[in-house]
């Protein structure tokens, strides 16, 4: 690659950031309180909170991540991105719930929902803090990882160096502008992610013609890639897809990306058309991260290619495809590591300055709110850097650790919670306790198996956010079932009509 | 009583699914899914204690069949042809991910996003949402402290 090309991406590239940076100056008018800095206005139609909530969910795990999975083991990691129907089913389960709850208080954060349906319980808002810091940490590692190949196979530049020069830049425009413009530029970055779909797709069409000959040039081409990751199921264990189609079917709903901005929308009957935007929008980004992994099949069988690491696979076949493809796909990635690092960044300043010392029942001054939520954001960029280089896995592995950590850190709270009165404030606590728990429990392990000190292997293959999701789960109904402080007359009127409606 | 007796069916099912995927059953597992899925459906379209069944047999009824069949075809072809390449293809798929692309994601998908748009004022009538917000800001927090009195 000329160094000219080089520029010109690295142009194209910034200038996506420059355009959110600019979005986010822009929305500065739109912030007229501290509730709507973090989070609290309930002023978006739904396609700007379509656009912007696929874009958080996307993430680099799906633009990088997954085609990167796609070329190494086949096709389960596309269940993954196929399951959009769970977007639907989530705004319809919980949806109207979840935005009737914001009729009742400020809701600013998810502390905040936790606080009208449990009673201001400082325990589960304690409890659901930590959890979602972690949460945050390793979906934000996922992001600091593909941020670091892109630069890294422009310019060689150091991984550590690129992700605070990252940080830095994405620290400043989300403390700028707050969720209103963090909204904002997750939508810009969306509709970046989407041209660069459709470009992408018709590129894959014009180089390989077509699906069919992917699956002939593997057939007939001595390589290491298996046939067999090309069924339904991939090369890997069949345990993976069971949990590729587990995570997004339960835990979109409850992912903080989705349930934040379905707060942020003017009205509940706008939520089908929401889901209608997020959906259409997932699928081309579900068809261009397949035609990248094929393309990207297709290319190394040809030997056309060389990939040395999965991660590249995105960057390998844009450099292919030639400049256009590339001026398209390098912004998309960062557009799309920008957008869901920008709102867990603002969401990691809410959890501190907000909901942690709201249950340690710290009460901090606005201004001092703003310092302690920029020194949260600081100190969970740096521990994204250090989860994403201890671990040393894959973004598209490191992606589903968050996803899945961050649903059993809300499932308890936001699905049972809303779909069951009699769960209890014990139950609930005691649930996320066992979450936080099993949690560290499973990291460490995984760790652990990193570095070589233990062989454990979980049972089936099941990757252990599975048993963390389903323990949280089981937990807080028997504990809430045997709980009998509990009483109907505890929850707000105003609570119950909201999960009656 | 019933949204109880459907959340201990929930917890059951989950306890049963990864049961099911740590013995190695895993598509049996995926299937319990689908089972715990429909549970939460049913109770997500409870309206003051009452299930709108119909609710759930479309959009979410429809979306589980197909993503039962696919589970189901999906793994049939790839059992037909673990070996090597098949012996034919649809539109240039594998016909075991034809399947998944079919029936898992693009027909599910769009029934999923047209089909709220169209059920969407039984799912929540604008009339519904009125008197909620009526209600809501009639009774205010110190109405609630009278009442508990």
């Amino acid at each position: 690659m000329s160094d000219t090309v080089k520029y010109l991406i690295l142009a194209s590239s910034f200038t996506v950031l420059a355009v959110s940076f600019l979005i986010g100056l822009w929305a500065r008018r739109k912030v007229t309180s501290p509730e709507a800095f973090i989070g609290g206005a309930k002023i978006f139609g739904p396609l700007t909170v379509g656009l912007a909530t696929m874009a958080a969910v996307g993430s680099a795990f799906a633009v990088v991540g997954v085609p990167g999975l796609v070329f190494s083991t086949g096709n389960a990691i596309l269940l993954f991105m196929f399951a959009a129907p769970a977007f639907v089913f989530g705004y319809l389960v919980i949806g109207k719930k979840v935005r009737a709850l914001a009729e009742i208080g400020t809701v600013a954060s998810l502390g905040d929902l936790s606080d009208l349906r449990f009673n201001g319980h400082r325990g589960i808002k304690l409890l659901l803090s930590i959890m979602l810091f972690i949460g945050c940490v390793m979906y934000l590692s996922a992001q600091v990882e593909a941020c670091a190949k892109l630069f890294e196979n422009l310019f060689d530049w150091n991984k550590f160096v690129i992700a605070f020069v990252i940080f830095a830049i994405l620290i400043a425009y989300t403390v700028l502008s707050g969720e209103i413009g963090g909204v904002l530029t997750q939508a810009f970055q969306g509709l970046v992610i989407v041209v660069a779909g459709f470009i992408f797709t018709a590129s894959f069409f014009a180089v390989t013609g077509g699906f069919g000959p992917v699956l002939e040039a593997i057939a007939s081409t001595e390589t290491s890639l298996d046939p067999s990751a090309l069924t339904a199921w991939g090369s890997l264990p069949g345990a993976y897809s069971f949990a590729w189609v587990l995570l997004p079917a339960l835990g979109i709903m409850c992912q903080p990306q989705v349930l934040t901005r379905m707060t942020m929308l003017r009205t509940p009957r706008e939520l089908p058309k929401l889901s209608l935007y997020a959906v259409i929008t997932n699928m081309i980004t579900g068809l261009m991260v397949m035609a990248i992994g094929y393309c990207a099949i297709y290319l190394v069988a040809a030997g056309k290619v060389v990939i040395s690491h999965p991660d590249t696979a995105v960057f390998k076949v844009a450099d292919y495809l030639g400049i256009m493809a590339q001026l398209f796909v390098y912004p998309a990635v960062l557009a799309a590591a920008l957008s869901t690092s920008s709102l867990f960044l603002s969401l990691a300043g809410t959890i501190v300055s907000r909901d942690l010392s709201g249950a340690l029942g710290i009460h901090l001054l606005p201004a001092r709110q703003v310092t302690v939520s920029r020194t949260a954001m600081m100190l969970m960029g740096l521990a994204a850097i250090g989860f994403a280089a201890l671990s040393g896995d894959m973004v598209a592995i490191l992606g589903t650790y968050g996803f899945g950590t961050l649903a059993a850190a809300t499932f308890p709270i936001f699905v049972i919670g809303l779909l069951w009165r009699r769960a209890s404030s014990r139950g609930v606590m005691l649930g996320m306790l066992t979450a936080l728990i099993t949690t560290l429990g499973g990291i460490s392990v995984e760790l652990l198996k990193r570095f070589g000190l233990t062989e454990f292997a979980w049972p089936g293959d099941v990757p252990w956010y599975v048993f963390v999701l389903a323990a949280a789960v089981t937990v807080t109904i028997a504990a809430s079932l045997l709980d009998r402080a509990w009483s109907d007359d505890q929850l707000d009127r105003r609570v119950r009509m909201a999960l009656d409606l | 009583m019933i949204e109880t007796f459907l959340i201990i069916a929930s917890g059951l099912l989950w306890l049963l699914m990864v049961a099911l995927a740590g013995a190695g059953h895993w598509l049996a597992g995926l299937y319990a899914l689908l089972a715990l899925l429909l549970v939460y459906a049913i109770l997500g379209t409870s309206h003051k204690g009452r299930f709108d069944l119909r609710l759930v047999l479309f959009p979410t009824g429809v979306w589980l069949l197909c993503w039962a069949a696919a589970f189901g075809l999906g793994e049939y072809f790839a059992r037909a042809y673990d070996s090597g390449v098949p012996t034919f293809t649809i539109f240039g798929f594998h016909p075991s991910f034809a399947a998944i692309i079919a029936l898992f994601w693009v027909v599910p998908t769009l029934v999923m996003g047209f089909g709220f748009e169209a059920v969407k004022d039984r799912w929540l009538s604008q009339k519904q949402w009125d008197d909620f917000l009526t209600n809501v800001h009639e009774a205010s927090p110190d109405q609630q402290d009278d009442e508990q009195a």
